[in-house]
């Protein structure tokens, strides 16, 4: 008798989980993991980053960007009772490479637990142990040798943004590249929602950041900072990079850190 | 049961044929195993695709560029060259080529340690303007076509896609592979073969362990380290920090000019030396040693003795000797071995 019941319930498990490997004929239902978009508003002041406009910097300088790219990783959503729900291999490249590239400003995260959130938490960049390599393709959309990883000192650049600016003194247009990356840059940013919000199969959610890439350009002037920087370097270039004086890649990174404002919230059945 | 239920659930995956493992092995006195990070563990068709790809000038952008054009088996994976020039536009690189020696015990590459693997190492050359100057995108799209190496990928990987990651991961496998430990040298370690020193060898050995060995250490003559070994006086920014030695990547003043040990295994075959190629012959290394030694806030201690004398002092005789020994470092099988060359001249 025992070993029949024992038969029984196994052949109800096998069942059930075979008619959970099929999603078509199950009901969407409150208990079932659901979904979460996230739209990143590339935006400088009021108007959007694109790589065709000019932009005016609190510092005064007029900019142009011809890419426009950072990553984002580690997105943790902050549960009712404090603990994370951690997705798994968050890690996007966002922004525009080029002027043929889509401009990636939203993605999605599936199979999220059903319950309340209260918050979320979200790096920009690449965290150590992933920073060490760069031959990923496991972790997201990690991929090495696209521009966002550095090849003389293995390791990813957490913001790409090259473009020009004019320069007042020589009256015309300088290159600029601010190539930000090492684990001191990595920055963890953390949001509390106003309101909570639900997440399960019949919820439709959304969280709408601006990336207000204006505040890094309140910190770097490049007019302020003169023409060939670092000092050092013969080009007519400006270019805080990765093994450029470090204090002011910390400085944009700071800056980085502080330019994401979570417009609004849209939590609906 | 829960077998059964994966199985149903990834009825794709049923046909997955793995690819072969593979134990490298490595002479007794050197080590006891090859070392590979779990991410990126040796199969038979893993190397040879790896070696496939190391000899294929598919991967540069004009298609006439390998990895093999700058380091040619028969030197040891070295070119000759103080400066190769043998890149997509022809300008001559900031850097000497380096020996692909022993890799697989490396943890920082190039002359100033910046690629943290040799993974992660295969994109810089790969994308260098001066170098095969390929954009990666184009690269997987071009081996996508090819039915070949598409077949290749997934098996080693198993993937029905190829990354990046697994262009790099497979040319590491292969150069974990180049592996030195079968010169004169190994032999006399192992007793193997009968095989003597010359009195001039041994006296070379006793004097490049009383020397050299400090820096050039152990079985892999290389502590892995870095070292201002007073090569110059100062160390411009220009071109791209290049002479700052390690200090380009950790930015400490400490690590101004001081630049990787290189291997003297094969030495004899990786004329000519440092970083930037600059001594042409051993000769001239040695004679930098005994009396060209230049001084910087960054020279290395050893280099300076308890009378402030710079270098290392060398005699003559002592020199010859020491040359004696290090031509028993060169691995006449390693730069002969067919399961490292050229594998389209075999097929």
């Amino acid at each position: 008798m025992n070993k029949l019941i024992k038969l029984l319930t196994t052949l109800l498990i096998v069942l059930f989980s075979i008619s959970a490997c099929d999603d078509d004929d199950d009901m969407p239902n409150v208990n079932e993991p659901g979904s979460l978009s996230i739209m990143m508003e590339n935006k400088f002041g009021t108007d959007n980053v694109n790589l065709s406009s000019t932009f005016t910097s609190s510092k005064g300088d007029d900019l142009t960007f011809t890419r426009f790219e950072y990553i984002i990783s580690n997105i943790a959503l902050v549960m009712e009772d404090g603990s994370n729900y951690e997705v798994p291999d968050s890690y996007f490249i966002m922004g525009q490479r080029n002027d043929n590239a889509s401009n990636r400003q939203m993605f999605e995260l599936s199979n999220i637990p059903a319950g309340t959130y209260t918050g979320i938490k979200f790096a920009v960049g690449v965290d150590a142990a992933s920073n060490a390599n760069t031959d990923n393709y496991e972790k997201g959309e990690l991929e090495g040798g696209i521009g966002m990883d550095w090849g003389w000192a293995s390791g990813y650049k957490f913001i790409r943004w090259d473009g020009s600016y004019f320069n007042n003194a020589e009256n015309t247009d300088i290159n600029f590249s601010l190539h930000i990356g090492t684990d001191d840059n990595y920055k963890v940013i953390e949001k509390d929602f106003t309101e909570n919000i639900t997440i399960n199969a019949e919820m439709t959610s959304e969280l709408h950041f601006e990336v207000r890439a204006n505040k890094v350009f309140d910190v770097i002037g490049f007019n302020e900072l003169g023409l060939n920087f670092p000092p050092s370097e013969p080009v007519k270039t400006f270019s805080a990079v990765m093994f450029g004086p470090a204090d002011k890649a910390s400085t944009i990174a700071d800056a980085y850190a502080d330019m994401f404002m979570l417009h609004h919230v849209n939590n609906m059945n | 049961m829960l077998f059964c239920l994966l199985q149903a659930c990834e009825r794709q995956k049923a046909d997955n044929t793995f690819p072969k493992k593979l134990v490298v092995n490595v002479g007794i006195n050197i080590a006891d195993t090859v070392p590979f990070p779990k991410r990126n563990p040796f199969s038979e068709e893993g190397v040879l695709l790896g070696r496939m790809l190391f000899y294929d000038p598919v991967l540069s952008a004009n298609n006439q560029i390998s990895c093999a054009t700058c380091h040619q088996q028969s030197l040891a994976f070295t070119d000759g060259l103080a400066l190769s020039d043998k890149g997509a536009t022809s300008k001559p690189l900031f850097r000497h080529v380096p020996a692909l020696i022993n890799l697989a015990w490396n943890d920082g590459l190039f002359w100033d340690g910046g690629a943290k693997n040799i993974e992660s190492l295969a994109f810089a050359p790969l994308t260098h303007p001066d170098e095969m100057a390929q954009d990666i995108i184009e690269l997987i799209k071009e081996l996508e076509t090819r039915l070949d190496y598409k077949t290749r990928f997934k098996k080693v990987f198993g993937k029905d896609t190829i990354h990046s990651a697994f262009i790099v991961r497979a040319l590491a496998q292969f150069q974990r592979t180049l592996i030195s430990d079968n010169a004169k040298y190994d032999q006399f370690m192992r007793k193997e073969n009968g095989v003597v020193f010359s009195e001039l060898e041994l006296k070379g050995m006793q004097l490049f362990e009383q020397k050299c060995s400090a820096c050039h250490s152990g079985q892999f003559f290389t502590d892995f380290s870095y070292h201002n070994n007073g090569l110059d006086a100062t160390f411009p920014t220009e071109p791209e920090h290049m002479g700052q030695g390690r200090a380009r990547v950790t930015l400490a003043p400490d690590d101004l000019g001081r630049f990787k040990t290189p291997t003297l295994r094969n030495v004899m075959l990786t004329t000519p030396y440092m970083h930037d190629g600059r001594f042409k012959t051993i000769e001239e290394v040695l004679a930098h040693y005994d009396e060209n030694t230049v001084y910087s806030e960054t020279l290395d201690t050893l280099l300076i003795n308890e009378e402030q004398r710079l270098g290392i002092p060398l005699s003559e005789t002592e020199k010859r000797a020491i040359e004696a020994f290090l031509y028993t470092l060169t691995d006449y099988e390693f730069i002969s071995d067919t399961t490292l060359s050229n594998p389209f001249s075999s097929f």
